[in-house]
């Protein structure tokens, strides 16, 4: 298949904190890969890196596609207008909903989320391209979720590439390949995403050892948490 | 759009420019407002502020530009690389624009001793690009996570110390050495020592550039 990025042998690193030593990684036209890991382990740094908001200390990133990038934790400047914003990344074309029509700082944080994929996944006139989302689903409504799934999982037919990080299994999507960063220097989580709750719902209580999105269907249906930790 | 483009796009969206430009406006027609005003020894001046100004501006427009929308508009606009030579396309934007208005103006409205010839706007010229390089430079280097008021304090004591050695040192006191050379040049000549100086404040604006992109790719 054809590689439309590749590291070879890249070090991620912050500051002083060396993150990945001598990684390397290929992604190819039509895959969808899930980059996961414990928080800290270099996941968003890596994406920084593959994406090129950021130069490799050390090795090299290659691309054969162009990149379309959205960080995690998105904030925009608060006088920015959202107009303006689609503008400066040009998708000027692309009508907002209206209430995504406003000044930044007077949208929550998933409707900025909404904005920046709206205004970074525009359909561009090059179809082939390297996603590059580091959790993306954060913050957006479930139907949100689910119409960007459906838009990627497009862009993976269409032959582009997509490489996301999804710490809070948020995505109902299923990589075709998941790389696994290990740990970082917090102690690592449940492989599987799962988290030991104590739940309460009137004089009702119950203790799991769940999914976090098994716990968010807890949640609507009348339950409450009393304590939370990990699974193990 | 360029990302240089992008950056003012999102700077003009907000009030951080109103500030430097107000004050650079107010401090230019400050230094002519009274007699006497030597041409060489006044742009000497505005000189020294363009660089002050031009660091302040870059800064504003490193702070305006959250950390989301920086690393979109960098991918958007090919990447890290291409970013760079965005961020030097905007810092000599705003050396050219400030130049242009230390330039034109005092001309422009007769308040020089004597009226200033082409030799004289060429060095005056040349000399306000360099000092806004240098401070430019130095806006890019002390933008976040650096606090304002600790960038604000490094650039002020920089500037303050060049013109202080400027007598010791010369040519090689950068943005202070730029105006002292200037202010002794020759009427209507771009003086050899003024030519060094000039040199030597564009090797501390490339150099100050270059450390700010090592910064970047250190933090990560």
């Amino acid at each position: 298949m054809d590689a439309l990025l590749w590291a070879d042998g890249v070090t991620v690193a912050r500051g002083r904190t060396i993150l990945l030593q001598d990684f390397s990684m290929r992604l190819a036209a039509g895959e969808l890969v899930h980059l996961r890991g414990a928080n800290g382990c270099g996941k968003s740094s890596l994406m920084r890196l593959l994406a090129g908001v950021v130069e490799p200390r050390r090795g090299s990133v290659g691309r054969a596609a162009g990149c379309l990038y959205v960080p995690e934790r998105v904030a925009l400047p608060e006088s920015l207008t959202a107009s303006r914003w689609m503008r400066i990344c040009g998708a000027a074309g692309t009508r907002l909903p209206g209430e995504l029509d406003r000044r930044c700082g007077a949208l929550s944080n998933g409707q900025q989320q909404r904005l920046v994929l709206t205004a970074v996944l525009e359909d561009r006139a090059v179809s082939r391209r390297v996603y590059l989302l580091d959790e993306p689903w954060a913050g957006l409504d479930a139907e949100a979720r689910a119409s960007l799934d459906t838009r990627l999982t497009q862009a993976v037919d269409d032959g582009s590439a997509v490489a996301y990080t999804d710490h809070g299994h948020e995505t109902a999507l299923a990589p075709s390949r998941t790389i696994d960063l290990g740990g970082g220097d917090s102690e690592p989580g449940d492989p599987d995403g799962r988290v030991r709750v104590e739940l309460r719902r009137g004089a009702e209580r119950t203790q799991v050892v769940i999914r976090d999105r098994e716990l968010a269907g807890r949640l609507s249906d009348g339950w409450q948490i009393e304590h939370i930790g990990p699974a193990r | 759009m360029s990302f240089a483009g992008a950056l003012l796009g999102l700077v003009l969206s907000s009030r951080r420019v109103l500030a430097p430009v107000t004050l650079l406006i107010f401090a230019v027609v400050g230094v002519y407002l009274y007699r006497p005003n030597p041409v060489q020894g006044s742009f000497g001046v505005t000189a020294v502020m363009t660089a002050f100004f031009c660091a302040w501006l870059v800064a504003a427009v490193e702070r305006e530009v959250t950390p989301a929308a920086g690393a979109i508009l960098t991918v958007l606009n090919g990447g890290a690389v291409a970013a760079w030579r965005g961020r030097l396309a905007l810092v000599s934007f705003f050396a050219l624009v400030m130049t242009a208005f230390c330039l034109v103006w005092p001309t422009a409205t007769g308040a020089f001793d004597r009226s200033p010839g082409p030799g004289d706007l060429l060095a005056a010229a040349l000399a306000h690009l360099a000092c806004g390089a240098v401070g430019g430079a130095l806006g890019l280097v002390l933008g976040p996570p650096l606090r304002t008021a600790t960038a604000f304090a490094i650039v002020l004591a920089a500037l303050i110390a060049s013109i202080a050695v400027a007598r010791p040192l010369e040519v090689v006191a950068g943005p202070g050495g730029v105006a002292r050379a200037l202010s002794h040049t020759p009427n209507g000549a771009v003086s050899g020592p003024l030519v060094v100086a000039l040199a030597v404040a564009a090797g501390e604006a490339a150099l100050l550039g270059y450390g700010a992109r090592m910064q970047a790719r250190w933090r990560g």
